[in-house]
């Protein structure tokens, strides 16, 4: 959907945070791209939190429930007693138990923030194809490009080009 | 000057780091490379006609190699520390270092978990360890700390490897852009198409969050996971429930003592002096001071509950021969180093005059390296039947192998340093713009430090 | 159908070849006949050749004089372990360690193959035994040509066929009967001549210490060396657990040997001043202020002995004549007791008036024919004493013999340098030699004769009346040896005047003589047996004859013939520039010195811990004040000559004192001194100077510290508290695991154990546990599943303690060795037994970290067994790898064997039934196995002996193995 609109560079991330909220106001839609997630940029672009607990915590749930398995489900598979200790021994499970939780929890929020980088890098999010300087915070204004361009050049915009 | 301006300088800089390396840099590759080496060699010895090679013998069936292998493990501790908890803390000055840090930590956990295996009878059947279904119906067991720590290192070393990549991800995709040949695709693959969206920061910054909430506890974790491994036994001198407290202390006291260490010759040799300050160095030696004290309680607490003891108990008597017996020298060396240098850091010209600062942290790392000698060796030396008491001397082969790790060690790091940004490109991107104006309203929540 | 000796290698020759005896055994117990010429394949596989079964063969040990009867386990054909024989009277099952380890003698790499004959100076070449024999056959007839004493023997005692067989030949030879010189370095020569001076019987008693309530031993080492050692050890414990009074044990020597640690009492006479305390013991005994009803030799003697001044005798023998008061009365109130003189480190050149004075006391005492018997020592085949070994020596090295034939000793390695035996030997033109492997005799020999191993031969053992005990082959020789007593009756028989003899081979010579004793050696009043052959078989079945000993006599001591040696002894020799008395003392390990065996040497001795060398031991005084340490060397000087010799400090010696174990080194060092009396060799007596040599040595040692620390680590028990201390364990984390059915238990009695490391050489051969050399000993790498640890006191400096624990795995309830194995490699079965499985095992060597009592040992190196000293490796047990764990199993393969018969059977296993390798062998019966789960059994029962403690117990550890404290006698005030 994002293919015409026009994109602006700022130097400033404060700039550029300014802009971004004028250009709101006068009910564009905005994205950004930059080279750090600059708190201002952040705040007036006013996207809602990442839902990625929801991928996170259930992965940790997973390894916990598989520590437990696999330590109690092997210990009784083949009961051998060692040292006088019960067959399933809690205490020196839980380690186990809860390294595995942390490995497979890392491994979902891994797994999680990878989809997410790949689909915030797909077009649908910020144009294909423009070259986007690292140095610089990229404002891109969704609609009719004269349109979008007149207001990133409003908003203060250094360079302006149109897209589509 | 411009932020624009600022940003890219930082890049320049990374990118500089980056150059073609200098003779001194090939000079270390090939040191570290060779010292390598020649302790692979050493320990093929080892593998061709067994270990008696080494100098173990009964009591002391562990020695030079498990001391390696809790001192790498300690070494890891920083990274994680410096980058996960201070991140928590939004502790600014971690920013300019944590990614040695990080390093660090990846490359020490690869040689600590070496040990494991080296040190084994038969090595060969190493992966008998891990829980898999095989035709002997066997599972391992899970009661043993040696498995604790299987699950505990392999866990960290997955874990830490990860939290570094992500965190490379942007840095590369800045580095693209303008890299070349190899490079370009190198950075394509570690940036995961990576164009800064707002779509894309949004994830990561949570994501990044996650990552530093399970790494936190998990540091914690392991070096406790190691501490039981002496904790648990009966041996006496080993048999200590202060050890897990008093091992992560050490822990980070040896890493943070490392990672200086490092930074101190790299921020010269890699011209960071302007990214990586001299405030930053302060704050990691204040770090150092405040480990080294609880290591020197945790000395203190043992010997005075040892010495509470009446004069046949085992533990006192372990303890008395490590201050008096033929390992007196490594005890008083360790509480030398690892007492004293932090003590020392105290004083702020000590601190923040460079080569003081360094001498200490060299001292601290030897001493860290002794005290897990003094804890392995002298308590198996010193046992419960004093007819079996008997000394142990490191042979030639296991000093070999002790070395070899520290070739291992910096021989990828100095690899690392010229593929990886050495310092966070975007973190001090923000940074920057950070101490220029504001936004409307302060940093939001999920944004970095 | 085709003759089976024509078929392929089928299954049954394939037997044949795999158990090298070929025809061995036609029924159970028997045995084949020597020497098969001609291999004849099975036509019906022997029954008593099962693969993967055990045959038992009972024969007869020679590794001394003591004659033990022997149980030889084969497998396949081949002897894997040896055993006492249950049913011989003298060792009652119980086998020492030097009589075990004899089976790496029949191993071993180095013996020869052949017949070797060494023409001229040139290189022994192998040569037939049809040539051999003839040529000694011609060598003796020229010599026996030129007139007696050309021809020679020089032989270990033979109380048997042997002997019988060798005087024969002799006497075909012409040779006159003291031709034939009979060899045995710690033969105790001075007692036979003192019993020939005072009671007219030149005859060793038989010791008997089962009514013995007090036993006074002066440098005798009754459980180690001197006279039976398996019997008397087995007498003393008895007497030491009897119910009421318990045996008292007093040692009287400047050392402190492994018998001296079992007494109660040390008198540390300088050496030397044995025979001044007997004296004394004397004077005390037959003191009418001390017994008024006393025997007619006291009252005799008394006149004499009044006139000795105690203060004299007290300040010659170097004790206080306090403690010799003591202990004589002692011995007036403990009757009947026996006081035991002379041993290697009592035998001076006085050493007969120490066995007389020795004898008199007896008597006195009223000890002989009770503890000391005669008329029923076999005494057949007595030594000759070192005199005529001398003499012999000397008429080689004048040329006057022709034909010296050397069997089963080797004088010129075990002989005082100072005789020159190596060079009078090579005056001799043709010496003939038994030896089976090379010794420093055979180079000296002309023709090498290599005799069958006694596992390869016929033979019979009289250690004394009423005692025959039959040797016969267990396995077809391994080489083409030939029995030495084959080879003397065929050369006797080419002789002209044939050697009268039945025939020439072992078998029907040993039985023909056998035959001729079967009625002697029957109850009396029984007549003759109702068929002599069926009694014979009967006798190679069970390994023996065995009749009632005739009764003992009790000789009259000829008061007169007492009075020369009641005069006190020669004043001290003057004090030569701080030298020493030197003590050399036999062990149980080394015996006479030849300790070349691989599991002699590789076993640590028990006192000093020290393996595969010599060690001189220093009291720690003497030690500062020459400036040496434990692993220094020192050089040893005395008139005969000198040896450098790694130094052990040792609190049990004399500071005037200066000891190191029979070999080489002593060798070098004794001189050729002899008692003017007995012509026995005097050990004792010798004056040494040591100097530090100024380098360090390498001295394998096992000991860390030979001090307790105060821990208690082995408590002893008093007549006050007749109990060690327990610590209080009710308190438990968790519930003991089920042992449904048995849990396998150990009891080890310390009143018992002597130390003598029987069990230790029964462990390495029953189970497989490696010998690895002397680097391996000094680096610590020891692989012995038992160790005896020994405690010299409680701190060092402090008063000398000496304790003995036999460690080995405690199979703990909760063993702190099995949760730390990552991969379940060592585990607790449901019998109880802390399992270790070798082939799981990565050698993380966590469990023996975490094992407080240090008994698992790791294979840091592949173990070498020379060939064919595998052939000794037990089938049962897997020889371990490189890089795993391993440690006592409890013979878990004997507890399988056992429960498998038993359900065969539809039997529960019975009490007793399983004994482990180190309970068999223990000649002082201290170990005791069994099902703990029963309250019946004996090992239950021992476990609730007051005396009852277990190793470490307050770390809750639940071992499977009680000790039993040994009891500190209280001196009687």
């Amino acid at each position: 959907m994002p293919d015409r609109g026009a994109l602006g560079t700022f130097a400033e991330p404060a700039d550029a945070a300014r802009a971004v909220l004028r250009l709101r106001e006068r009910g564009h839609s905005v994205r950004a791209s930059m080279p750090a997630p600059f708190p201002a940029v952040v705040a007036a672009l006013g996207r809602p939190r990442s839902p990625l607990q929801w991928v996170t915590f259930p992965g940790a749930l997973v390894g916990l429930l598989g520590g437990i398995a696999l330590t109690a489900g092997t210990s009784l598979s083949w009961r051998l007693v060692t040292g006088g200790k019960p067959i399933v021994s809690w205490p020196p499970f839980v380690i186990v138990i809860f390294e595995l939780t942390v490995l497979i929890g890392s491994l979902a929020n891994l797994a999680a923030v990878a989809v997410g980088t790949f689909v915030g890098g797909r077009a649908a999010s910020f144009p294909a194809g423009v070259p986007v300087d690292p140095a610089r915070v990229a404002l891109f204004v969704v609609g009719d490009p004269a349109a979008a361009e007149q207001a990133l050049r409003d908003a203060g915009a250094e360079e302006v080009r149109r897209v589509g | 000057m411009s932020n624009a301006a600022t940003f890219r300088s930082i890049e320049d800089t990374v990118r500089a780091a980056h150059g073609p390396p200098g003779p001194l840099y090939w000079l270390a590759l090939a040191v570290s490379g060779g010292v390598f080496a020649f302790g692979a060699w050493a320990y093929s010895l080892v593998v061709r006609t067994g270990l008696h090679w080494t100098g173990l013998e009964r009591p002391g069936m562990w020695g030079n190699l498990i001391t390696d292998f809790v001192f790498w493990v300690g070494i890891a501790h920083s990274g994680t520390l410096i980058s996960a908890i201070l991140f928590l803390f939004r502790a600014r000055f971690r920013t300019a270092v944590y990614r040695v840090a990080e390093m660090m930590t990846v490359f020490a956990v690869m040689t600590a978990g070496l040990y494991p295996i080296l040190h084994l009878g038969r090595p060969w059947l190493a992966h008998w360890l891990l829980p898999y279904p095989n035709q002997r119906e066997l599972w391992i067991n899970f009661r043993s700390p040696l498995i604790w720590d299987v699950f505990a290192i392999s866990t960290y070393l997955i874990v830490s490897t990860v939290f570094l990549l992500v965190g490379v991800a942007p840095d590369a995709a800045a580095l693209r852009d303008r890299a070349t040949g190899w490079r370009r695709g190198l950075y394509r693959l570690l940036a995961f198409g990576w164009r800064g969206t707002d779509e894309q920061w949004r994830h990561y910054t949570r994501a990044y969050l996650f990552f530093a909430a399970f790494a936190t506890p998990l540091v914690v974790s392991v070096h406790s996971v190691v501490s039981w491994d002496f904790a648990v036994s009966v041996t006496p001198g080993w048999h200590s429930t202060l050890f897990p407290p008093y091992f992560v202390a050490g822990a980070i006291l040896s890493g943070v003592a490392m990672v200086i260490t490092i930074l101190v010759p790299l921020r010269r040799a890699f011209r960071l002096e302007d990214l990586i300050t001299a405030r930053h160095l302060d704050m990691l030696a204040r770090l150092v001071i405040f480990t080294g004290l609880i290591v020197t309680y945790s000395y203190a607490t043992e010997l005075v509950l040892a010495a509470g003891e009446p004069a046949s108990d085992p533990e006192r008597s372990t303890f008395l021969y490590r201050m008096t017996g033929p390992y007196a020298p490594v005890f008083w060396t360790m509480v030398t180093f690892n007492c004293g240098g932090p003590l020392l850091l105290l004083v702020r010209k000590v601190r923040t005059t460079t080569w003081s600062l360094l001498l200490i942290c060299l001292a601290i790392n030897v001493g860290m390296w002794l005290e897990r000698f003094n804890i392995v060796v002298t308590s198996l030396a010193h046992d419960r039947l004093p007819f079996d008491w008997r000394v142990y001397v490191p042979t030639w082969v296991e000093w070999a192998m002790t070395f070899g790790a520290f070739g291992w060690f910096f021989f990828l790091f100095l690899v690392g340093l010229k593929l990886l940004p050495p310092v966070s490109i975007a973190e001090l991107k923000e940074d920057a713009a950070g101490h220029g104006a504001h936004g409307p309203d302060g940093p939001a929540e999920g944004s970095h430090a | 159908m085709r003759d089976p000796s024509e078929w392929p290698l089928g299954r049954r020759s394939f037997f044949r070849i795999v158990g090298g005896a070929g025809a061995a055994g036609v029924a159970a117990g028997c045995s084949p006949k020597p020497a098969i010429q001609r291999i004849v394949p099975y036509l019906v596989p022997p029954d008593d050749v099962v693969p993967g079964k055990p045959t038992f063969y009972r024969t007869a040990c020679r590794e001394c004089g003591a004659g033990c009867g022997v149980t030889a386990r084969t497998r396949e054909g081949r002897a894997v372990k040896l055993e006492g024989n249950p049913e011989d009277p003298v060792g009652r099952g119980a086998l020492c360690a030097r009589g075990q380890a004899a089976i790496q003698a029949l191993y071993h790499p180095e013996r020869f193959k052949g017949p070797l004959r060494r023409a001229g100076g040139g290189p022994a070449a192998p040569v037939s035994w049809e040539e051999a024999e003839a040529d000694l056959a011609k060598a003796i007839v020229a010599a026996a040509a030129k007139g007696p004493g050309r021809v020679r023997m020089l032989t270990a005692p033979e109380p048997g066929t042997a002997g019988a067989v060798q005087r024969a030949l002799l006497a075909a030879a012409g040779a006159r009967p003291q031709d034939r010189v009979v060899l045995d370095l710690l033969d105790p020569g001075p007692l036979r001549a003192a019993g020939a001076a005072l009671l007219g019987r030149a005859e060793l008693p038989i010791v008997d210490l089962t009514e013995a309530r007090s036993v006074v031993a002066l440098g005798a080492d009754f459980l180690e060396t001197w006279g039976s050692p398996v019997e008397l050890a087995r007498q003393l414990a008895d007497g030491r657990t009897r119910a009421g009074e318990r045996t008292r044990l007093t040692w009287v020597g400047p050392r402190l040997s492994l018998t001296g640690v079992s007494a109660d009492r040390w008198l540390r006479a300088r050496s030397g001043g044995e025979a001044d305390v007997v004296l004394g013991l004397l004077r005390v005994a037959a003191d009418p202020a001390v017994e008024t009803g006393r025997s007619k030799e006291a009252r005799a003697l008394w006149p004499r002995l009044s006139a000795i001044s105690t203060a004299d005798l007290a300040s010659r023998a170097g004790v206080p004549w306090g403690e010799v008061e003591r202990l004589g009365r002692e011995l007036v109130l403990r009757r009947p007791s026996a006081v035991l003189a002379p041993g290697p480190q009592s035998q001076g050149a006085d050493a007969t008036r120490l066995a007389a004075l020795a004898l008199v006391l007896n008597s006195v005492l009223g000890n002989l024919g009770r503890t000391l018997r005669y008329g029923q020592g076999g005494d057949e085949d007595a030594p000759s004493s070192m005199a005529e070994v001398r003499a012999l020596l000397d008429d080689c090295a004048r040329g006057e013999v022709d034909v010296l034939l050397v069997h089963g000793v080797d004088p010129a390695g075990l002989l005082p340098v100072a005789l020159g035996a190596p060079a009078a030997l090579a005056k001799v033109p043709l010496l003939a030699s038994f030896a089976r492997r090379p010794d420093a005799t055979t180079p000296l020999a002309r023709l090498v004769l290599p005799d069958h191993h006694p596992l390869e031969s016929f033979g019979d053992v009289a250690p004394r009346a009423g005692v025959l005990n039959l040797l016969q082959p267990v396995m077809t020789p391994l080489a083409d040896t030939r029995q030495a007593i084959q080879v003397l009756a065929e050369v006797g028989a080419q002789l002209p005047t044939p050697a009268k003899l039945a025939s020439t081979d072992p078998y029907d010579l040993v039985m023909t003589r056998a035959g001729e004793r079967v009625a002697s050696l029957r109850a009396p009043g029984a007549g003759l047996p109702a068929d002599p052959a069926a009694e014979l078989r009967a006798a190679r079945e069970h390994g023996g004859l065995w009749a009632p000993p005739p009764a003992a006599v009790a000789p009259a001591l000829r008061i007169e013939a007492a009075g020369r040696f009641l005069a006190p002894g020669a004043p001290r020799a003057a004090e030569g520039g701080g030298a020493l008395d030197l003590v050399a003392f036999p062990t149980a390990l080394r015996g006479d010195g030849r300790a070349d065996l691989p599991w002699l040497r590789e076993v640590p001795d028990t006192l000093s811990s020290v393996s595969w060398t010599a060690w001189l031991e220093l009291s720690p005084a003497t030690a500062q004040r020459l400036g040496v340490a434990t692993g220094e060397l020192a050089t040893v000087t005395t008139a005969a000559g000198h040896a450098d010799v790694p130094v052990y400090v040792f609190p049990g010696i004399r500071d005037d004192a200066v000891a190191l174990p029979l070999g080489a080194e002593a060798a070098a060092l004794l001189p050729a001194t002899l008692d003017p009396v007995s012509g026995a060799l005097a050990f004792a007596g010798v004056r040494a100077t040591v100097a530090r040599a100024g380098k360090r040595a390498r001295l394998p040692l096992l000991e860390g510290s030979p001090y307790q620390h105060g821990r208690n680590v082995v408590p002893v028990v008093t007549r006050a508290e007749p109990s060690p201390p327990r610590p209080d364990l009710s308190a438990r984390m968790y519930p003991e695991p089920a042992h449904p059915e048995h849990r396998w238990a150990m009891a080890i009695d310390l009143d018992r154990c002597t130390g003598c490391e029987a069990c230790v050489v029964a462990c390495f051969a029953e189970n497989n546990v490696p010998v690895m050399g002397p680097e391996a000993a000094e680096q610590g790498r020891y692989m012995g599943w038992i160790r005896m640890e020994r405690y010299l006191g409680d701190e060092p400096g402090g008063a000398l303690d000496v304790r003995l624990l036999p460690m080995l795995c405690q199979h703990c309830t909760n063993a702190p060795c099995e949760p730390v194995c990552p991969v379940y490699a060592t585990y607790h079965t449901p019998e109880g037994l802390n399992a270790q499985i070798y082939n799981r095992c990565v050698g993380t060597r966590y469990c023996s970290n975490n094992c407080p009592y240090k008994v698992r040992t790791f294979n840091w190196r592949d173990a070498q067994f020379e060939r064919p000293l595998d052939m000794q490796l037990n089938p049962d047990v897997t020889v371990r790898s490189r890089g795993v764990m391993e440690k006592c199993t409890f013979c878990v393969q004997r507890i399988r064997f056992a429960e498998g018969r038993a359900r065969d059977e539809q039997r529960p296993v019975r009490d007793g039934e399983i004994v482990p390798a180190c309970a068999q062998s223990c000649p002082a019966q201290a170990i005791t196995f069994g099902d703990a789960n029963d309250p019946a059994s004996r090992v239950s029962q021992v476990a609730r002996d007051r005396r009852a403690f277990r190793a470490l117990e307050d770390l809750g550890t639940l071992p499977a193995i009680t000790y039993l404290a040994r009891v500190r006698e209280e001196e009687p005030s």
